[in-house]
């Protein structure tokens, strides 16, 4: 059975570029969440001795960049129908409060595999996060399953 | 304390130190749900988690990341971390007890590096695996021995477990 076009074609489909600013309030507030509370991510004393420019973040704060529901609705997937089934990190520099980075999600992959009960098909979401100069910080690659199809 | 990983000392097999998760609850749920902003109901409203035929909301999975994250930070630290993935296997429910653990898979000279493969993982209190994954770190060639700046310019690098020590009884939020 072929790919129904609703996913063919969002292959290749981007989001808009977003401008983030990294916010400390931002880094506390997700290491708080996940009760990590190595003094990098709190204190900026304790960031700057250890060689940051400020607070760092946490190795998965990039999936907090963006809202998972707001790029699902702009790629043209269900939120509620969707799985997160992988998700993968480059990372080349470290995330520090006062970054600008540029973000941007592109979908780099659509295909489908037959499940006992039903077809699933995977979405292949690229994201590239570049700093002010454009060089890389951090590549994500997800995997998403769709559900209902 | 989790000792600073070198090449000379680890070995395939080797383990990496686990990280015990207390009991999820909604808080929990919500909280994150905050701090990444990420509203999906699916993580939120027993409601809407009953209607898709849950039997009640489960954690994103960004949230299994970011704890299995927090044993990759300590147990890496001091090593530059250049990959880390995680693959879902399972649903993590309220009440839940996770624990996450690893073991060096491979380690070996690329480009002059030296390079380790991790295989990451965490458990319900069931013994189920929910989530597997992969670590890609480069780390020092040997006991005591900081990362060359070539090494550490690339990834990232958070402090050696010692320098995250805090004095006892002052740690906390």
């Amino acid at each position: 059975m072929a790919l129904p076009s609703k996913f063919k074609q969002m292959i290749g489909k981007a989001t808009r570029p977003r401008s983030l600013e990294i916010e400390k309030g931002q880094i506390r507030r997700f290491a708080t969440a996940i009760s990590e509370d190595s003094p990098v991510h709190h204190d900026e004393k304790a960031a700057r001795a250890a060689g940051f420019t400020s607070l760092v973040a946490t190795p998965t704060f990039p999936a907090a960049l963006i809202a998972t529901d707001s790029l699902l609705t702009e790629i043209g997937l269900d939120p509620q129908t969707t799985m997160h089934a992988e998700e993968e990190y480059e990372y080349f520099r470290p995330v520090c409060a006062g970054d600008v980075l540029t973000v941007t999600h592109r979908v780099a992959d659509v295909y489908d595999k037959q499940a006992p009960n039903g077809r699933l098909i995977f979405v292949v979401i690229e994201t590239r996060g570049n700093d002010k100069r454009g060089r890389p910080v951090f590549k994500g690659r997800r995997v998403l399953v769709e559900l209902k199809n | 304390m989790t000792k600073l990983l070198d090449f000379e000392s680890v070995d395939k097999g080797s383990p990496l130190e686990g990280l015990s998760i207390p009991a999820l609850t909604r808080v929990t749920l919500a909280r994150f749900a905050g701090a990444s902003d990420d509203y999906n109901p699916m993580h939120l409203d027993d409601k809407v988690a009953a209607a898709a035929g849950k039997s009640s909301v489960f954690a994103p999975s960004h949230l299994i990341m970011a704890y299995v994250g927090r044993m990759v930070e300590t147990c890496f630290g001091g090593t530059s971390i250049r990959r880390y993935g995680l693959r879902m296997l399972k649903l993590v429910w309220p009440g839940d007890v996770l624990t996450c653990r690893g073991v060096v898979i491979d380690k070996r000279k690329e480009g002059g590096e030296c390079v380790v493969d991790a295989d990451v993982w965490a458990d319900n209190q069931r013994g189920e695996t929910v989530a597997k994954g992969r670590i890609l770190a480069v780390i020092p060639k040997a006991p005591g021995k900081p990362l060359a700046k070539s090494e550490s310019s690339t990834g990232v690098v958070y402090p050696p477990p010692k320098v995250v020590a805090k004095p006892k009884g002052k740690g906390g939020k």
